[in-house]
């Protein structure tokens, strides 16, 4: 009989442990006779589940060894204690509903927060690890340096050329160099032309692609894939949706960009890029189908076409500084000298990032994709703690303020015998089954939120894809930490207790100033003030990017894509657009204003009545006439592009105030008309501009150059009257959609893509928004418990009060009192924290907003409001009653 | 009369004992109730209401012969005793007498309501 013949072994073991003897023999054997009938009947595979079920379903108090019986043998009244133990802990959750219900609710919503947060940080960390060599894999970027050593541009893609160079000079160093670039964008479509979509996620790639990613094949080898020209690698919901259920390989796709038309084969699928990955990708084509078109000279000869993802694979047990220690050599040998005749390797960098690094720690100034942050990793796990924190802290108020109602059992305890050690036992029983409960409650809280979180962090994690190990040992630790760190403060302190004074009845409350109960308060309140006015400071300097006067006109501006007919009768094209009422300008530029400012070329300018080469960087900006009119920017000095000067389009330059201090000149006027050469062309500075954020408020506003430049037109830019965009465009997609015939018409405004950068602060903001609420509101939760208890200790002192002539509003100003001045505390020491807190935080940024008094009055004022409005309901309640029934009895 | 109360599922228990005679044992009772009731039903339930009727004195039981297909294990075969006869009756007489009062028109069933 093989194994696989034989009933599931674990459970036949587990059926064995649980079964009371006398029963075993036959109950086994009707499973086993049982499951040999139905491996007969239903085969083994359904026969091992019913097996299972079978099994499962014994777990019942007839079929199981009697506990009590169990353990009476091993002869320990250990076992019999902490069944006391738990009895007890029943007995005190459900006598005292109130509390239990803060405590279990308090501490439910921190477990969840913290099981929420848990299972974002670990997908956020655990990014490109799926690839078998992930710890080998590294991605090379490229840095250019200015003449004082100073960065000024770091770019996440490299040259061409890199990859087989790097693949050649540091052979056994380097085990694979590949490259990956992308499409942008193409046109796809099927051979009968019947499915085309345009594809964002679109690759070329070198042939070795796979053997340094580990993508699963499902169709198709990797070895051969991208061997040949012309071949295509499709993910599976890519051939999905062109192919639907019929096999793609070998039928083919014609790809459509560039003004190229590419018919390839299908030579393989692949898994969808996973989630956790830095870049993700549709189509994969192979790399040689782009060097036949650019021709392989050429492509080696591109140093300056930095479009090229770029990555290594070491061979095991080989370090990457070997590498690192080698590239200033293979800078020098393949770049040559700068032209001001210092070694190449001065001014262009190679550097490294592990590939597992990048989604967490790689912010240049290009990405394939846009990359999480890790600073934001520490404040999600750091708000997490703290509202786990506050919910630990509820749970040591209420217990040691109810105390009193457990002195006397702690007292009998005593002297029974109990030592100190078991009372600390009980007491850590309490909290854990305490902390079980909240973390079931918990998990429920999870669930429930769960798509919300999704839809907001943009993840799709779920209970269900979570490792089980990872997820019962995050439970079973959160249960553990809490329970312990929680059950510790009143274990020690109640089990302290002198027998004789406590069940003699003396007041263990002493009224001390200070005790530790209202030091923890404090400390709660600190917390969820300080997150207050992080909320409200990172909503001002949102509000303050997005409000901040750039310097130019974003309002009414449509950005529509080119392609080269448009290039081509560009001046056609705007004639017939500005005859529309609905459209004001037309213009076009090579960068549109909210995007980044990433080509630059050298040049040298006249200075001093001598031509000095520019030693930094200048950006570049390619435009037509009407550019800087429609963008409406101010002149600092010189004039605009003229229409009726042909040398204009040749020959003037205009640039920013950045780029005139830049280049030393004293002032605007001194520099309009000198003499300017960049990129090859040579001619004069005809105007100066007033700087304005070209790019978002994240960076400081670069030196640029404007210049006329037929044919880089990437980007057309629409200007519409106030108030017309949806007539403006709707004519626009008729046109468009003539323009480039087979393309979605897709625009998007300027003032929009401004917003859109700031998206990271906008989730930030919510996050921590969601989050400060909910500490505020398990503060609360425990200060009402504290309060509530507080009245019912005092109820007869505020008896004795009414009844002397103390007035209801007396009563409760007193009370309220007493709670609010630790509320008040809290912000006193919150508002110097978080001051220093959040400056830090706007030092990050390079234009940011003052911190508004009004912002940390607003969050002081708000919890403390919050926790009068709190208190005072148990206080009125109680100031009101009549001292008649509170006094009566003794 | 709490003591001689049948369940209905205890009910289908006995009856099944009745019918399988000498070959009443966990699983057979189990397939049984299976077959005729068309619902699934548990060794472990089983086990629990065969475990209350033997309480309650309605059936005996003792172990019987091993087969080769038990892995050599013995069965427990189950016997109705006189008791549990006695109750069976009681159940189905009190159901026949209440069956006599109800009515002809009142299990009429009507569809058209």
């Amino acid at each position: 009989m093989t194994k696989e013949d034989r009933p599931p072994r674990v459970f036949e073991r587990l059926f064995e442990w649980f079964c009371a003897d006398d029963f075993f023999e036959e109950l086994q054997g009707d499973l086993e006779e049982a499951y040999y009938h139905n491996v007969e009947v239903h085969g083994t595979a359904v026969a091992r589940n019913i097996y299972r079920k079978e099994v499962l379903l014994m777990l019942r108090p007839s079929v199981m060894k009697k506990i009590k019986g169990r353990f009476k043998n091993s002869n320990s009244n250990n076992i019999d204690m902490i069944r006391n133990y738990l009895k007890i802990a029943v007995r005190n959750i459900l006598g005292q509903k109130l509390y239990s219900f803060i405590n279990i609710f308090g501490l439910a919503v921190g477990m969840a927060a913290t099981i929420l947060i848990s299972l974002y940080v670990q997908n956020e960390l655990s990014y490109d690890k799926y690839h078998d060599k992930a710890d080998r894999i590294y991605r090379v970027s490229r840095e250019w340096l200015n003449q004082d050593g100073e960065s000024s541009l770091h770019l996440g893609h490299i040259a061409p050329p890199f990859a087989p160079l790097i693949e050649n000079d540091f052979e056994g160093v380097v085990e694979q160099a590949v490259r990956l670039m992308s499409g942008y964008g193409p046109l796809m479509s099927t051979a009968d032309g019947e499915k085309q979509f345009e594809e964002d996620n679109f690759f070329f790639a070198d042939a070795d692609v796979f053997k340094v990613f580990s993508w699963e094949f499902i169709k198709g080898k990797p070895e051969t894939a991208l061997v040949e020209p012309n071949t295509l690698v499709l993910s599976e919901t890519a051939a999905k949706r062109y192919f639907g259920d019929e096999d793609p390989i070998d039928k083919s796709l014609t790809f459509n960009n560039f003004g190229l038309e590419i018919e390839m084969k299908i030579t393989g699928i692949i898994q969808d890029a996973p989630n956790n990955s830095h870049f993700h990708y549709n189509m994969i084509a192979s790399f040689l189908t782009y060097e036949n078109v650019v021709g392989k000279e050429q492509l080696m000869q591109q140093f300056g076409s930095n479009n090229f993802s770029t990555f290594l694979l070491f061979p095991e047990g080989v370090s990457p500084t070997e590498f690192e220690a080698g590239v200033p050599a293979f800078m020098d040998k393949h770049l040559g000298q700068s032209n001001d005749g210092n070694p190449a390797s001065l001014t262009n960098k190679l550097h490294l990032m592990p590939l597992t690094d990048i989604h967490l720690h790689s912010h240049l100034d290009s990405e394939i994709e846009a990359n999480g942050d890790i600073k934001y990793v520490y404040t999600y796990i750091i708000i997490a703690l703290f509202i786990l924190l506050i919910a630990c802290i509820n749970f040591m108020n209420l217990s040691t303020a109810r105390s009193m109602k457990r002195a006397k059992e702690v007292g009998v305890r005593k002297v029974m015998g109990a030592f100190r050690t078991s009372l600390i036992r009980q007491f850590i029983t309490e909290s854990v089954l305490l902390a079980t409960v909240s973390a079931i409650l918990a998990v429920g809280i999870v669930v429930v939120v769960m798509p919300w979180f999704n839809n907001f962090s943009g993840k799709q994690l779920s209970l269900t894809t979570v490792d089980p190990l990872f997820f019962s040992v995050l439970l079973l630790g959160v249960v553990l930490v809490v329970g312990l760190i929680a059950g510790s403060y009143p274990a020690f302190y109640l089990s302290n207790f002198t027998p004789v004074k406590v069940l003699k009845g003396a007041k263990l409350n002493s009224h001390k100033k200070v005790n530790l109960r209202s030091v923890l308060v404090i400390f709660q309140f600190f917390i969820s003030i300080c997150l207050i006015i992080g909320v409200g400071v990172i909503g001002d300097q949102i509000e303050y990017m997005k409000t901040k006067d750039l310097g130019f006109r974003k309002d009414n501006m449509i950005v529509l894509p080119s392609n080269q007919q448009i290039h081509d009768n560009f001046q056609m094209i705007r004639d017939r657009l500005m005859k529309q009422p609905s459209i004001e300008d037309v213009t076009f530029a090579s960068r549109v204003p909210s995007g980044r400012l990433l080509d630059s070329q050298g040049g040298q300018a006249e200075i001093g009545g001598e031509m000095v080469n520019i030693n930094f960087r200048i950006a570049d900006i390619h435009v037509d006439h009407s550019y800087l009119k429609t963008l409406d920017v101010k002149f600092l000095a010189g004039r605009n592009f003229d229409y009726n000067l042909a040398s204009d389009s040749t020959e003037a330059f205009i640039l920013n105030n950045a780029a005139i201090l830049g280049l030393g000149y004293t002032s605007p006027e001194e520099a309009v008309g000198k003499k300017f050469n960049y990129g090859g062309r040579n001619g004069f500075i005809t105007g100066v501009v007033d700087d304005f954020h070209f790019e978002s408020l994240h960076q400081s506003i670069a030196p640029m150059v404007f210049l006329i430049t037929q044919g880089r037109a990437r980007n057309v830019i629409v200007q519409f009257k106030e108030g017309m965009e949806i007539e403006a465009s709707d004519y626009l997609k008729g046109e468009w959609e003539t323009l480039r015939p087979g393309s979605t018409f897709d625009y998007y405004t300027i003032s929009e893509s401004f917003n859109d950068q700031y998206m990271a602060e906008e989730k930030l903001s919510q996050l921590v928004s969601y989050f400060s609420w909910l500490t505020i509101f398990v503060a609360v939760l425990g200060l009402f418990g504290l309060s509530s208890f507080s009245i019912e200790q005092n109820i007869k002192e505020i008896g004795i009060r009414k009844v002397l002539g103390a007035s209801v509003g007396s009563v409760m100003y007193l009370f309220t009192k007493r709670f609010a001045i630790l509320v008040i505390i809290g912000i006193i020491i919150a508002i110097p924290a978080s001051y220093y807190g959040m400056t830090e935080w706007l030092s990050g940024f390079p234009y940011a907003t003052s911190l508004k008094p009004m912002t940390f009055i607003v969050g002081g004022v708000s919890a403390l409001l919050l926790a009068i409005v709190t208190v005072s309901y148990e206080i009125i309640k109680a100031a009101v009653s009549n001292p008649v029934s509170t006094l009566r009895s003794e | 009369m709490k003591g001689t109360y049948l369940g209905e599922f205890q009910e289908v228990v006995l009856l099944s004992i009745l019918i399988l005679q000498e070959e009443s044992y966990g699983v057979r009772i189990q397939e049984e109730i299976q077959k005729e009731l068309k619902r699934t039903i548990s060794r472990g339930a089983l086990h629990t209401a065969l475990t209350r009727l033997e309480e309650k004195g309605f059936i005996k039981s003792e172990m019987g012969g091993a087969t080769e297909e038990r892995g050599g294990r013995r069965k427990r075969i189950y016997t109705v005793t006189n008791l549990g006869k006695e109750s069976l009756k009681e159940a189905r007489a009190v159901r026949e007498q209440l069956w006599t009062k109800v009515p002809d028109w009142a299990v009429n069933i009507n569809y058209a309501l």
